[in-house]
């Protein structure tokens, strides 16, 4: 987080007034698995201006070493860094986040046009601004989410992105997980610059890192977990599947 | 030929169902990046696209009569009609005027549900009104403040009004909602199932509820406030609290005096509810008139109180608290009746004056320790003296009659408790608990009560002892087995001196020396299944008690042994609408 901060005073203390900047807070929660007592709660910071945007997310309360989850049962959770970023490029076409294959953390670089929407009629008013229903699937999850057509910027929380106007609500259509981010506060103001915090970092494609967890995930089943009742499963927020593991 | 001759109608039909729009958009000269362009017709948008680097864009279309609009968030929007699809369009956008304006929209979730607490963004049922805590829980849905200040969610009372998690106020939670500045209030949580025991808290259920202010970050406050009430003669109603708030240190002050007759008497800390009081002072009004045990106009209370929590680190919690209470009652009655017969003067005068003083001083203190996970301690001491000086002088018509009473009683407990979570869903705790009372009670009679001629007994000399230890084990067990195992034994000591003293020598002794002993031992279980349609609940108990009574003249041994067994079995009903 304070890494953040550094990047923002960086950010205002080198800044050219030209625009404006869209600074959003949004309140995350998420429980993939499903069985936690409760879910995961953190904060995303948004801030857009002129095509780029970087965005901070950090744990809104501290993460505990472990959790007692629903069924009575404790599970340890792996530790990550506190805070984590994506950096989108609008012009280019590019964005920038941190993956995790198990405790490894990659930086990867990946196209923004990864989204495919359906727009539909519904609306909803979020933080006075007058929102539309769009609906995707991304990486093996269906999702809705609410953009303000009122905010003329593609962006959005996460990696959610390419609608018309901001996203201000994401929430997963599956059943069982629990995913929602809202949009807690807005504030335009003033532009600042904003910079890429992988900038000189090594980055792999989003190809090359998603051939790297598929080929952990056969290595780890590889061990025949099977036989001792155990499995690996590939069941984040995204789901990788090669051509081969598919329809299996 | 052939294929070159279809490749051209084609190219021609194609053109003629598709048409580009197409163009730059600019300011000033300079390309704008990033804009969304979008292309409508009749209120729906049919496309849209974000200008690229050179701040072009370019549709394809095959409709005519469109609208072309320009948005972006530094310059105004622009909107075009287009009659038929143009290319090579020129846009010129002009800067917004208050895009360098700050503009903060927020939002107001007025309630959050988080297991069995519900959070209430106080900004989203203020309305500017508002001055202290109290006059925000007004305002709270499930919250009810009564008119004597008293605190409820969803009808039950609050067990507590906690700041941050820490219980400062104890039962004098009115301090806390009359004052507290709403200003520096971030959040209100109703707690539901509320345990001050943390461990417990997470393993069985309890019927409590507790109110949680949330305290804004980096609140560091000091703040007084004085409400002074006085008339041109002698009435006063005069109340000073200052309350302490900082990171570290928690703390308030409350001094209440008036002669109106309110109840603002703050109430004693110290009375902790370990299921062992203090005995009542062996006064009985009964034997004043016109005592009433509600302060009246003819009050003259004096109330302070004082807590103050410190933190020497999240897990290690201290707290101090000091109270005092002074209430002195007077009333003066005269009357004066004159009654003339046949130039013989007759007059009837009487008067009656009663004075009350009780005086309260107590003083606690108290340790804590939570691991944050699997173990509490907690340590707790607390002494209290109360004073009580009675009096009634009656003179009718020259004879005087009057009782006076003079008591004094004090009282010392010590009260500890050891939590421990020995496995998930379940927890052993140990509750030591050692009380002693003595109350010494002195009552005068004026005149003396003559019993014959001999004997006139002028006053009584009671004093009372009692000693109590005991010691709780608890067993909880939560998840679909819910299972309390508790198991109370302890001593208990009583002894009554009392003694008649005469005027002159009695033939008998007017003395009286009881002790009452007794060991006691109570095991309570509490089983409940909970299965899907049905409730099973079992709860047996089994109670011993020996006795011994000691008095001058006997002794007598009692023993006592009771058991129970109460089995419930409910079913669960649902109804739809």
């Amino acid at each position: 987080m304070n890494n953040f901060y550094f990047f923002l005073l960086i950010g205002l203390l080198s800044s050219i007034v030209t625009g404006q900047t869209i600074s959003v807070t949004y309140e995350q929660q998420i429980d993939m698995s499903g069985t936690s007592a409760q879910p995961f709660e953190h904060l995303i910071e948004l801030n857009h201006m002129d095509g780029i945007s970087v965005q901070a997310r950090y744990p809104k309360t501290p993460i505990p070493k472990k959790i007692v989850n629903k069924d009575g049962k404790t599970s340890i959770l792996i530790k990550s860094p506190d805070t984590s970023y994506i950096f989108k490029d609008f012009i280019a076409d590019k964005m920038f986040s941190q993956e995790r294959i198990y405790t490894n953390y990659y930086n990867v670089v990946d196209s923004l046009s990864v989204f495919k929407w359906e727009i539909l009629p519904d609306t909803l008013t979020i933080l006075s601004f007058k929102c539309q229903k769009a609906i995707t699937t991304f990486r093996g999850r269906k999702f809705e989410t609410y953009f303000a057509n009122d905010i003329p910027v593609a962006d959005g929380p996460a990696k959610y992105s390419g609608l018309p106007g901001l996203i201000l609500k994401v929430k997963i259509l599956d059943k069982g997980p629990i995913y929602e981010i809202n949009a807690s506060r807005i504030k335009f103001s003033a532009e600042h610059k904003i910079i890429n915090p992988y900038s000189g970092k090594k980055v792999s494609t989003f190809a090359d890192f998603k051939r790297m967890a598929l080929n952990k995930y056969e290595e780890m089943n590889s061990f025949n977990f099977d036989s001792s009742g155990g499995k690996v499963y590939n069941s984040g927020v995204e789901i990788l599947e090669n051509a081969a593991t598919k329809h299996r | 030929m052939k294929w070159n001759f279809a490749f051209i109608v084609a190219l021609l039909l194609s053109h003629s169902l598709y048409a580009q729009i197409s163009g730059v958009v600019k300011s000033d000269e300079a390309l704008v990046t990033g804009a969304r362009v979008q292309i409508k017709k009749k209120g729906n948008v049919l496309a849209f696209q974000f200008t690229n680097l050179d701040g072009r864009f370019n549709f394809s279309v095959n409709e005519d009569s469109l609208y072309l609009e320009v948005a972006h968030l530094s310059y105004s929007t622009l909107e075009i009609f287009l009659e038929k699809p143009v290319r090579n369009l020129q846009i010129n956008l002009q800067p917004r005027v208050d895009s360098l304006r700050e503009v903060v929209i927020e939002n107001k979730i007025p309630i959050r549900q988080k297991k069995d607490t519900v959070v209430y963004n106080p900004d989203a049922f203020r309305d500017g009104s508002e001055r202290v805590l109290e006059d925000l829980l007004k305002k709270l849905p499930g919250v009810e403040v009564a008119d004597d200040g008293k605190l409820s969610y969803k009808g039950r009372e609050i067990s507590a009004l906690m700041l941050d998690g820490d219980d400062l106020f104890k039962n004098r939670y009115r301090v806390g909602s009359k004052n507290l500045d709403v200003d520096a209030v971030q959040s209100v949580e109703a707690i539901e199932n509320f345990n001050n025991d943390k461990v417990l808290h997470k393993i069985t259920r309890t019927k409590s509820v507790a109110l949680n202010i949330k305290l804004k970050e980096g609140l560091a406050s000091f703040s007084l406030e004085a409400n002074l009430n006085n008339d041109f003669h002698s009435r006063y109603n005069n109340a000073l609290t200052g309350l302490t708030l900082a990171t570290k240190i928690k703390g308030f002050s409350a001094a209440t005096l008036n002669n109106t007759g309110l109840d603002n008497s703050i109430g004693l800390t110290t009375d902790v509810d370990t299921g062992q009081r203090a005995a009542p002072m062996l006064v009985s009004e009964g034997v004043f008139r016109k005592f009433q045990g509600v302060p009246s106009l003819f009050n003259n209370t004096l109330g302070t109180s004082h807590s103050f929590i410190y933190s020497f680190s999240q897990r290690f919690k201290s707290s101090i608290t000091a109270d005092v209470v002074m209430d002195r009652f007077s009333q003066d009655l005269f009357s004066s009746t004159r009654y003339n017969l046949n130039s013989d003067e007759v007059t009837f005068v009487n008067t009656d004056r009663q004075i009350r003083r009780p005086m309260m001083v107590s003083l606690g203190n108290d340790w804590q320790f939570y691991n944050g996970n699997t173990t509490q301690i907690f340590s707790g001491i607390s002494y209290s003296n109360r004073r009580a000086d009675y009096q009634n002088d009656a003179t009718n018509n020259g004879v005087r009659t009057g009782v006076q009473t003079d008591s004094r009683l004090e009282h010392l407990q010590w009260y500890g408790s050891i939590s421990h979570k020995v496995a998930d869903g379940k927890a052993l705790k140990i509750r030591p608990d050692f009380m002693y009372t003595e109350t010494v009670q002195q009552l005068d009679l004026l005149p003396p009560l003559s019993v014959d001629t001999v004997l006139t007994f002028r006053r009584q000399d009671v004093n009372s002892r009692q000693r109590h230890l005991s010691n709780t084990v608890e067993y909880h067990q939560g998840g679909k087995w819910n299972l309390i195992l508790k198991n109370v034994s302890g001593f208990s000591g009583e002894q009554l001196i009392s003694n008649l003293e005469s005027i002159g020598n009695a033939p008998f002794d007017l003395s009286n020396d009881v002790t009452m002993s007794s060991f006691f031992n109570e095991f309570k279980a509490k089983a409940v299944l909970k299965g899907e349609r049905w409730v099973t609940i079992v709860e047996p108990s089994i109670f011993f008690s020996e006795m011994e009574a000691f008095s001058r003249k006997n002794i007598d041994r009692h023993m006592l042994i009771n058991g129970e067994f109460d089995y419930r079995v409910r079913r669960k009903h649902s109804a739809n609408f």
